[in-house]
């Protein structure tokens, strides 16, 4: 048994499925990230966990304990939210000692625990503090720290950088994936971020439409989406459909004619209808033709220089698409109208099936278990 | 040129309002202090005769000891029954709600005159003897809407992720709202009890259908006394209201800025 389990989770507001059949299972310790878009259903997700809402159907264990009637109060699951939710009339202290409090601790016991948390996120001396006297990062780690104080099996967190500028969520980044590691305490950590969700999970769940479209190690999400959703909402890169021919070479036969050569993928066979995706980083533009296989010329349409790299939008006429493609920056930068060079490796070439997910509940389940090994 | 004459004309005529307002309660406030018997103004010298008189008359202390038990009860009362409504109003769906909203700010729209004469024919009908409680209990509904409007405010500004998160730490819904939500709405809770006072300590129209003898209240008295015969001693009761509902409510302010000041 694991030690959270999401079973079939549906939660419906009148006419509006926000969350559909959504299973999901969580092994002690692990840090997972849920990403998707805004309305995706990841919050909702996270709030049934929390026991703020109720599913409309399916269950949720934890330890395995039923916990789908019981109350918020009594499910021993750390909350950090958006807007970190301190309570204004409260110390920083007394903020962070709430969960103890409830639980009946004694006063020094309480002490204690604030004392050890303080330090832990590095604000000590910051007892007597009222949350609106700290800036937005502090406020950010003393929400944290109230979430763990009590000790919870579970710790769920909404979106918690979010309301912060890029280069402090860049740090508590790293601060907050320390604090887990530290405590080595299950985590589900919610962003509609891309990056975050990466970089921070040992597994990913990525979401779109109420559904969970994958739930995998991070590389394997971004390397082998299990749909075109996932594809496209990990990293950037520009889709073309085709179907799959393993024949011969493996390779996709454009809609167009044109052929990419690609490694073969399991549980695709020939003739599978795909969509590619050719992810920006992984494209390579030179001015010259290169002596690779998928190779095609095209023409600059449009730079988007950005310093270190430089985005270019390149119209390629075999492929009868605009490619996006990430370029260096420091070297020569092409102009507009420019005619270039792509290519891309076979083992590169991204592909799911053009609709809906690659394989049904059963094979993103294998891939849970590809991932957590 | 054109629009500055009107501006100086706005300020003018506001400065008259207030004035007109102004004068004739500072007129009252100086003359308790005139020690002759049929005051002149301005007075020809200043005592505290009246003062000692009006310390000496138990008619006069036993409606101040009135009002204010009413108004202290009435207050604690909206404070209560308006705070549990509020809730009610904003964090409940029901149906009708908005029907029930108007309903509940009736008393603010009838007059009081009618309510008093309603008020009694209903009491007298259930056959309850008239006592102090007919004026608390009238006192508390007629007070009742602005306790409810001006908390139910504050409560559509409170943000309930506090209470989630109150709740997810491991506190049940009784101990959220003692340990959260009525710590940060007292301050409004505060100001509903304090105008709840107020609004009882002067309200007259209705009142005089509910007094007896016992139960007399401070405005009952001015105006019985002003229209038999005007006694200096009114003068001294009328500053005394004054000072009440002007200073109850300072006192209030600087609680309420003590509570609100680790608040954002």
């Amino acid at each position: 048994m694991s030690f959270l389990e999401i079973n079939s989770l549906r939660k419906v507001f009148g006419d509006t499925v926000a969350v559909d059949d959504v299973s999901l299972t969580v092994e002690e310790g692990d840090f997972i990230t849920v990403v998707g878009p805004s309305g995706c259903g990841k919050t909702t997700t996270l709030l049934n966990v929390a026991g703020l809402q109720a599913p409309t159907s399916g269950s949720i264990e934890l330890k395995g304990r039923d916990l789908t009637d019981l109350p918020a109060y009594k499910r021993d699951i750390g909350v950090v939210f958006q807007d970190y939710a301190l309570f204004p009339h409260k110390t920083v202290a007394e903020n962070i000692a709430f969960g103890l409090k409830m639980r009946g601790e004694s006063q020094s016991k309480r002490d204690e625990v604030v004392e050890e948390m303080l330090s832990m996120i590095d604000l000590e001396g910051y007892e007597d503090v009222y949350p609106h006297q700290c800036s937005g990062g502090e406020q950010q780690r003393v929400a944290v720290a109230r979430a763990l104080a009590f000790d919870p099996d579970l710790v769920l967190m909404d979106e918690p950088l979010s309301n912060l500028d890029k280069k402090l969520r860049q740090s508590l980044r790293t601060e907050l994936k320390r604090i887990q590691r530290e405590t080595g305490v299950t985590t589900i950590y919610v962003t509609h971020n891309q990056t975050e969700a990466l970089s921070m999970g040992d597994k990913i769940a990525v979401m779109n439409n109420g559904n969970l479209e994958q739930f995998a190690d991070p590389k394997l999400a971004y390397e082998k989406p299990a749909s075109p959703f996932v594809a496209n909402f990990l990293g950037q890169s520009s889709r073309i459909d085709g179907t799959l021919r393993t024949d011969s070479a493996p390779h996709v036969q454009l809609e167009n004619g044109a052929i990419l050569e690609v490694d073969v993928r399991e549980g695709f066979d020939d003739g599978d209808a795909v969509a590619v995706f050719l992810r920006n980083e992984l494209v390579s533009v030179t001015e010259n033709q290169p002596a690779d296989v998928n190779a095609f010329t095209g023409r600059v349409a449009e730079v988007d220089y950005q310093g270190r790299d430089v985005i270019y939008y390149v119209t390629v006429p075999d492929l009868d698409v605009t490619v996006q493609v990430s370029g260096d920056g420091r070297g020569t930068v092409y102009e507009a109208g420019k005619k270039v060079w792509l290519s891309i490796a076979p083992e590169d070439v991204i592909y799911t099936a053009s609709e809906g997910r690659t394989g049904d509940q059963k094979h993103a389940a294998v891939q849970t278990s590809v991932g957590a090994q | 040129m054109k629009s500055e004459w009107n501006w100086r004309a706005i300020k003018g005529m506001s400065l008259l309002i207030y004035l007109s307002m102004l004068i004739p309660l500072a007129v009252i406030v100086i003359n308790s202090f005139n020690p002759q018997r049929i005051a002149g103004f301005p007075p020809e010298s200043l005592s505290l005769h009246w003062y000692g008189e009006f310390f000496n008359n138990e008619l006069f202390i036993d409606a101040v000891v009135v009002s204010i038990k009413v108004g202290i009860a009435s207050a604690l009362l909206c404070g209560a029954i308006g705070t549990v409504t509020a809730m009610g109003f904003v964090r409940k769906q029901f149906p009708i709600k908005n029907a029930l909203v108007i309903v509940l700010l009736t008393p603010m729209l009838v007059p009081p005159v009618i309510i008093g004469v309603a008020a009694t024919v209903f009491f007298v009908e259930i056959g309850w003897n008239r006592s102090i409680w007919w004026i608390v209990v009238m006192h508390t509904l007629i007070a009742l809407p602005y306790a409810f409007l001006i908390v139910r405010s504050r409560l559509f500004l409170f943000n309930t992720t506090l209470e989630d998160a109150a709740m997810t730490l491991g506190a049940d819904r009784l101990t959220t709202f003692r340990e959260v939500t009525f710590p940060i709405i007292s301050p409004a809770i505060l100001t509903a009890m304090v105008l709840a006072f107020v609004i009882s300590f002067g309200e007259f129209t209705a009142t005089q259908f509910w007094v007896h003898r016992e139960t007399t209240t401070v405005p009952i008295v001015i105006y019985s006394m002003a229209r038999t015969l005007i006694t200096p001693e009114v003068n001294v009761l009328a500053t005394l209201v004054l000072v009440v509902t002007i200073v109850v409510p300072l006192v209030a302010l600087v609680i309420q800025q003590r509570l609100s000041v680790n608040r954002t």
